[in-house]
């Protein structure tokens, strides 16, 4: 038996699931009143919370929604939908390339090492600008959560 | 094509027949899952019209993605995972501040507590009324607990949930979850003996 009491997180565990739990800890805590007693006050909150009533929703969740529903499209209508879609993107792209592919080839002949430069350094500025909004809003979610 | 009374759909059925407009089907998923749903959306929001917005807007988002669902996780864990980020982003929409939580009474509740507990009698009204009367005090206390505290205790403690359904359900990592879990629990017992000054419980 271990004559420190043992850590909380292990009384934690102890009261939740006690098969996880070294057995020198599980000696101590049968034998110290210190531990058996917050062990047991956590069993205690655990079951209350088990046994608890579960909140519901006071209105027909299901029928509320239901009435919102589009009109379910079929499958085949769904996927010609998705087929002309992507035909149309495919004609935005090829299109253009085949009319101006003479020009493309010498699109960036002439310019200058600097210019290339500067359009690499703004891509790369706003990468870096959008990478600290996604921390930020990461960290508003987190304040939001009082977890700041 | 209803579903028949009685027999039970794996949910892998039932999103293929909501995919095929089955309405019952959809209708169904509501069902099985709306008790998860709603832990959260509790935990998270704390006005009951805006739970009541929300918790459509759960559905019909589930409704629009249910196309793109793999099964890489059980349904409800899923419906899940959506419920949370809804509940999310509309506190980050509205930037809310939780109120704060009803002032407990001048009472001491707890006072008997440890030793009624410790001798349990009967199933008798005296009893009834005591166990209501500790529900309530820590139901109370819960929702003094941060927003996420809350609903990671409901989650595991409540729902039975795993660690590794929270996780997904919650986008935390097993180790932060369990960390959260492990201080939630300690700041929920520390609160419980601090305001009802008892030395156990």
């Amino acid at each position: 038996m271990i004559n420190e009491h043992v850590s909380e997180s292990d009384i934690q565990l102890y009261a939740w699931t006690p098969d996880a739990v070294a057995k020198t800890a599980i000696a101590h805590i049968e034998q110290c009143d210190h531990c058996r007693n917050a062990a047991l006050s956590y069993q205690f909150i655990f079951g209350e919370i088990k046994d608890a009533p579960k909140p519901s929703f006071n209105f027909d969740l299901g029928s509320l929604v239901l009435q919102q529903l589009p009109l379910k499209k079929s499958a085949s209508e769904r996927s010609s939908i998705l087929i002309w879609f992507w035909i149309c993107i495919s004609l935005l792209v090829v299109v253009p390339l085949y009319i101006f592919q003479s020009d493309l080839a010498v699109l960036f002949k002439g310019v200058s090492i600097f210019v290339i430069y500067s359009l690499a350094a703004a891509a790369l500025i706003i990468l870096i600008f959008r990478i600290l909004e996604i921390y930020r809003r990461y960290q508003r979610k987190m304040d939001i959560l009082n977890f700041s | 094509m209803n579903n028949q009374p009685g027999i039970k759909l794996t949910d892998q059925e039932l999103v293929r027949k909501s995919l095929h407009g089955d309405r019952h089907a959809f209708a169904s998923i509501i069902k099985n899952t709306e008790g998860l749903v709603a832990q959260i959306v509790f935990k998270m929001i704390p006005n009951p019209e805006d739970r009541k917005d929300l918790a459509q807007e759960v559905y019909l988002r589930v409704f629009r993605n249910l196309e793109g669902f793999r099964f890489q996780s059980k349904l409800s864990t899923w419906v899940g995972q959506i419920s949370y980020n809804c509940c999310l982003n509309w506190l980050e929409k509205k930037k809310l501040s939780f109120p704060d939580p009803t002032p407990g009474s001048d009472e001491d509740p707890l006072e008997s507590l440890s030793t009624r507990e410790q001798t349990p009698s009967k199933w008798n009204p005296e009893t009834l009324a005591f166990k209501k009367q500790s529900s309530e005090i820590i139901k109370r206390e819960i929702e003094k607990l941060p927003p996420l505290y809350q609903t990671l205790i409901s989650l595991f403690h409540q729902e039975e949930m795993s660690y590794e359904e929270i996780g997904k359900i919650t986008s935390l990592p097993e180790g932060t979850l369990k960390s959260y879990l492990f201080r939630a629990r300690k700041m929920l017992k520390e609160n419980l003996l601090s305001n009802y000054k008892k030395e156990e419980l």
